[in-house]
């Protein structure tokens, strides 16, 4: 009896959490879930088939797509050697490059769009510089597409990545370098064989952190592009507070597609990771 | 790549303290524009008001997660899987996926949660839950926490009692980190606050999306000037964390 009352004294504790819990996460998603199928009040699946015919908003998941997946490939080879070049590293200049790596992994969002627009903008310094010493490439250098956009995409992806990475080289020891430099392997055939397989449930973890934070970003494309190129999160959100007719149920579902894209990038690289971790 | 990654920060830095650049070099230097946005009331207004809605959620966050494992430690360990798989759900669900569902769901309800400040701070808690659970329950595990209120009991303590006078002062450290990554996560978002209350509630961050189109060189000041608060931030983790390592270390 004492037990039990103590119980529920615990349960007591428990209220603000499960408060939370319940009412901001459980009975939004539910009701985002519910709200997908349903098209002025009726049960259909007309939501997801507009999704999937018009090309809106197909165009929408292959940009979104597009940008993640290169920024993320390419972001997570540069993570690599950069944190390669790192963990070999010792002393003031590690520490130093560690605390720039800590200082740009929070620089995003606003504030970094608005520094690559001044940098790369239409009147930005280094387009104006180009363009006084006649250097074109840079000149004409159009931040507000796809392609200019990236070079954003990648800037985030490449600090946060490269300090998830550098605790994973802790994995491959020295020892087993020396081994297989006795045994005659070089450094390329080591890292391949040996080095890369070992640290796979680690980058696949990068992987992860890197795909989710790219295909959610919101604020770079929406300053720099808003409705002139489609993506998923602005999509998204047009769907509940754009200036157009607003459409909960379409935003509902093309919310669940993007979760959706989310879930099946994680169940796939745990796959993989599995297979690695087996060995 | 150390360029590469600076390149936008001393850009920035340059920028903000030149006077006109229209061509190649910057025709002077000047204090002209940090003088500018630091008398600037709105945008002062706006780190305030951004502060006070990071720090709300990340106090509440805490203290609900602090409340609720020490249920599970004490009395209910079966409830530990539960209350992870609760707590990491929203790093699945970005936050534009949380805020649109939670904006749809009460936005004119008529009930306390269509109010657009609450809804964004609950939101924001959501949001950091993942992070400061994960935190939290590091730190309590590494102290040992079922054995020290089993000691304590023993000596004569409710366990609650010495929940909060042995244990929670002993992760302090521990839980101050990881809630000052939430309060700066928080600082920086856009997205959400876009979503929930754009028009109602401005931070800095929406000063700097509304003027962005007006005076750059305000702006570049305003983005070192929120960049510098960040690094504080920084600094701060990083400070307590060392002292931890050498007092782990002595």
């Amino acid at each position: 009896m004492k037990k039990l009352r103590k119980v529920r004294g615990g349960v007591l504790f428990f209220l603000p959490l499960a408060f939370i819990v319940l009412f901001f996460e459980c009975v939004p998603l539910v009701s985002m879930i519910v709200k997908s199928f349903l098209d002025e009040g009726s049960l259909t699946l007309n939501n997801y088939l507009q999704i999937f015919q018009k090309p809106v908003y197909l165009t929408a998941i292959r940009n979104s797509l597009w940008v993640t997946l290169t920024s993320t490939f390419l972001g997570l080879v540069i993570d690599f050697f950069l944190a390669m070049a790192l963990s070999k590293d010792t002393g003031r200049s590690k520490s130093l490059y560690l605390s720039l790596l800590n200082l740009t992994s929070t620089f995003s969002g606003v504030p970094l769009t608005i520094a690559f627009i001044t940098m790369l903008g239409t009147s930005g310094v280094f387009v104006l510089i180009s363009r006084a010493i006649g250097f074109t490439p840079l000149s004409s250098y159009n931040l507000y597409s796809m392609r200019g956009m990236f070079i954003i995409y990648l800037y985030f992806q490449i600090p946060m990545g490269t300090l998830l990475l550098l605790p994973v080289f802790d994995k491959v020891r020295k020892e087993w370098r020396e081994a297989a430099t006795l045994m005659n392997a070089g450094s390329l055939r080591f890292w391949i064989q040996i080095g890369i397989p070992v640290m796979m449930p680690g980058i696949l973890g990068t992987f992860n952190m890197l795909f989710s934070n790219a295909i959610a970003a919101y604020s770079t494309p929406y300053l720099l592009v808003n409705n002139s190129i489609s993506l998923l999160p602005i999509k998204i959100v047009d769907m509940f507070v754009g200036d157009v007719r607003q459409r909960p149920g379409l935003g509902s579902a093309l919310s669940i597609v993007l979760l959706g894209i989310t879930m099946l990038q994680i169940g796939l690289t745990n796959l993989c990771k599995k297979h690695f971790e087996k060995g | 790549m150390a360029g590469f990654l600076l390149l936008p920060l001393i850009t920035t830095l340059v920028y903000s303290f030149a006077t006109r650049w229209l061509t190649i070099l910057p025709e002077g230097f000047t204090l002209q524009n940090y003088v500018l946005t630091l008398t600037n009331q709105k945008f002062m207004m706006g780190i305030l008001r951004g502060m006070i809605i990071s720090v709300i959620p990340v106090l509440i966050t805490n203290v609900s997660v602090l409340l609720a494992l020490f249920v599970v430690i004490v009395y209910l360990p079966q409830m530990e899987k539960v209350v992870q798989v609760l707590c990491l759900i929203p790093t699945t669900i970005n936050g534009i996926i949380l805020a649109t569902s939670v904006l749809a769901t009460y936005a004119g309800s008529g009930t306390i949660f269509a109010n657009r400040i609450v809804m964004l701070a609950l939101i924001y808690c959501v949001f950091t839950l993942p992070m400061t659970y994960q935190g939290i329950r590091n730190s309590l595990y590494a102290v040992n926490t079922p054995a020290l209120l089993e000691a304590a009991e023993i000596l004569g303590y409710r366990k609650f009692h010495s929940y909060v006078t042995v244990v929670i002062p002993s992760i302090l450290p521990g839980l101050c980190n990881s809630a000052l990554m939430c309060f700066a996560g928080l600082f920086g978002d856009f997205a959400i606050i876009k979503i929930i209350a754009s028009s109602q509630y401005e931070t800095a961050q929406s000063y700097l999306y509304r003027n962005r189109s007006q005076d750059t060189q305000e702006l570049s000041a305003a983005v070192v000037i929120l960049l510098l608060i960040t690094l504080l931030i920084n600094y701060c983790v990083h400070r307590s964390q060392n002292s931890k390592k050498e007092r782990r270390e002595a």
